[in-house]
């Protein structure tokens, strides 16, 4: 993996002590990761006290970052994992999706606010359904298609995270697209 | 292969994760097999479906939130630990350079007694120190000069200066508004004898090496070249050139006194830091060892003989302290910390301002010169600044000292007045005029000698 210039030169300015270079990685990284939590948690509140707590963790950590990975690889996993503590931590507390929805009257995706044009040929009826879905999945399921799907991470990446074999991985994924075909077609009756 | 397992496959396929011979083989299969190509619709449909759910931005505030916490919580993260590995090399550096100047200084101090010539060789050859980082010269311009003799020497012929002392070579580093580092040019003004008469030049050295000492700074510097106002080379330094062309001056640093303490602190080789009035209380010391005494009414230090057997209270037994008896009674060393030399009220730590300490500071105090039960100990008073006769800290050290002039030391005044060949500043060397003086004091009760008679000059 070829970590980028750009990255490369920020970690180098933030160990030197350059507050607003670390800004500029936040600036660069924060979208995709605090996307990829929205769908992992489930929460946009867990999802931005994560993503915060990841960014945190990376600057303390900055220089044990060995530069074998990309910066947001290092950085996802930090915030993989700090995601898992918190849905150990605060399991049936969090605000879902649905919960945001009714507390502040806004819908938690504004669509015209998403990182990916493509998603805009998307209804947002279809997207509700989808991420109904999606969050109706057994965690280990719904991580893995999220991270297959939403991250684009290899297999063998996938299952250095959740910490189980490729074999486990593949199943899961397959099994995750087939719940989630299963589960749309059953709404789509409804 | 179940069914199962190949719809696994399929999957995989459509992730891309499978081998090429797999691949192969599963193209030809679903080529034949109507129900996986209606599986791997399927399967890419719903993949799609995931890939386009909307990402949402990150609430506008993450960033700033994040600098604001890393700005409360990790100031300064980097550099911090920048700096704290800094001052751990400094703090190192400082401590090996204290704990060898103070072997330095017992050692010289028997040479001192003995064969004062030998020592001031010595001396004069120590302001000869090999090199042992490669020049890296960063000389600046020099400005426009003024008209010159043309009768300047030739380059690199050797030139007489005049007028170039190390005190100017300190007073010019001590104009620089930055402590000078290994590389940087040092100009100094000069002149040189030329028919014309006495020509202003400018001596360019190289700063080759800076050590910190508590509070003092030592610049080693090269003299590299010999110019011209005009910026012309009349004497160019030789790679191989001898070490007489280095010059070592010694400069008084500033210094706070939390930042005296953290040096104090990081010495291991001292059992206890504490302040004493340089005079006349330092001549007492040497005078009055004999007698036995102990602090008057005011905690005013004077005579504090050893005796073998004395010992000092653990801070922490400051209350305790107060009684004089279980003074005489612990045989533990002392456990003080260091903490503040500019401000001795300032509470020492886990004690605060009891009733106890007056006392116990004291105690302490005359104990700090007057025990030897700190075995073998190493007692540094620093600092004219201190207030008269009040204990700012002691530090107990279980670490091992280093063997500072075994079996040969007896308290010298006469050292405390020598005055280094090399002639620093007076100011400069009453540190370890002192320094030498208490830590021989120590080392002497160590080795059970009790005549520290002053010896006259």
């Amino acid at each position: 993996v070829i970590v980028t210039s750009d990255d490369l030169r920020l970690i180098e300015l933030s160990l030197a002590g350059n507050r607003d270079a670390f800004g500029e990685l936040v600036l660069k990284h924060q979208d995709r990761l605090y996307g990829t939590l929205v769908h992992l948690l489930g929460s946009v509140h867990d999802a931005r006290d994560v993503a915060q707590d990841a960014f945190l963790l990376a600057y303390e950590k900055l220089g044990t970052f060995r530069r074998e990975s990309s910066f947001y690889s290092w950085l996802f996993r930090i915030a993989y994992n700090a995601a898992i503590s918190r849905r150990r931590r605060e399991r049936g507390g969090r605000v879902s999706l649905d919960a945001y929805r009714q507390q502040t009257g806004q819908e938690p995706f504004d669509p015209g606010q998403s990182t990916d044009p493509a998603s805009q040929l998307q209804s947002e009826e279809s997207q509700e359904l989808v991420r109904e879905a999606l969050a109706s999945l057994a965690e280990e399921y719904r991580d893995a298609i999220i991270m297959k799907e939403i991250e684009g991470l290899r297999y063998e990446e996938i299952a250095s995270l959740q910490q189980c074999p490729i074999g486990t991985i593949r199943s899961r994924i397959h099994r995750a697209r087939q719940l989630l075909r299963e589960k749309l077609e059953r709404i789509q009756m409804k | 292969m179940s069914t199962s397992d190949h719809d696994e496959l399929l999957s995989a396929f459509l992730d891309g994760e499978l081998s090429p011979d797999e691949m192969r083989a599963l193209e030809r299969r679903i080529a034949s097999s109507p129900r996986d190509r209606e599986l791997l619709e399927e399967l890419t449909e719903t993949s799609q479906a995931i890939r386009l759910l909307r990402r949402p931005y990150a609430p506008p505030e993450l960033r700033t939130a994040i600098l604001d916490q890393i700005d409360q919580q990790h100031p300064a993260l980097a550099i911090r630990s920048l700096s704290r590995s800094w001052r751990t090399k400094q703090a190192a550096g400082w401590s090996a350079l204290t704990a060898a100047g103070l072997l330095l200084m017992v050692g010289t101090w028997a040479l001192l007694k003995t064969d004062r010539p030998g020592l001031e060789a010595k001396l004069a050859k120590s302001e000869s120190l090999p090199l042992a980082r490669a020049q890296t010269p960063a000389e600046q311009p020099l400005p426009r000069p003024p008209e010159i003799a043309a009768a300047a020497p030739m380059r690199s012929q050797p030139v007489q200066v005049v007028g170039l002392s190390k005190d100017e070579i300190r007073r010019k580093i001590a104009e620089l508004d930055h402590h000078p580092m290994p590389g940087n040019a040092i100009q100094i003004p000069a002149s040189i004898h030329t028919e014309a008469g006495e020509t202003p030049i400018v001596v360019v050295f190289t700063v080759v090496d800076v050590m910190h000492a508590m509070n003092q700074m030592q610049v080693l510097v090269k003299k590299q070249q010999v110019r011209t106002l005009d910026n012309r080379v009349l004497e160019q330094d030789q790679a191989n050139s001898p070490d007489s062309q280095l010059t070592a001056v010694t400069l008084e640093l500033a210094m706070d006194g939390p930042e005296m303490a953290a040096i104090l602190n990081s010495i291991s080789a001292l059992d206890a830091v504490m302040y004493v009035e340089d005079s006349p209380q330092q001549t007492l010391l040497f005078a009055e060892t004999d007698a036995q005494s102990k602090p008057d009414s005011a905690g005013k230090l004077s005579s504090a003989a050893p005796k073998a057997g004395d010992s000092v209270p653990r801070r922490k037994d400051a209350d305790a302290a107060a009684e004089p008896e279980m003074l005489a009674a612990s045989e533990q060393p002392t456990h003080f910390e260091f903490q503040q030399l500019a401000d001795p009220a300032a509470p020492l730590p886990g004690n605060g301002n009891g009733p106890g300490q007056a006392a116990a500071e004291r105690r302490a105090g005359a104990s700090g010169v007057g025990n030897d039960s700190l075995e073998p100990s190493a007692t540094i008073a620093a600092d004219q600044r201190a207030p008269k006769e009040t204990l700012s800290s002691a530090r107990g050290m279980s670490q091992p000292r280093p063997a500072a002039a075994p079996g040969n030391a007896v308290a010298a005044p006469r050292l405390a007045a020598g005055s280094p060949s090399e002639g620093p500043s007076t100011s400069d060397w009453d540190r370890a005029r002192k320094f030498r003086a208490i830590i021989l004091l120590k080392q002497q009760h160590r080795e059970g000698k009790t005549h520290l008679a002053p010896e006259a000059d």
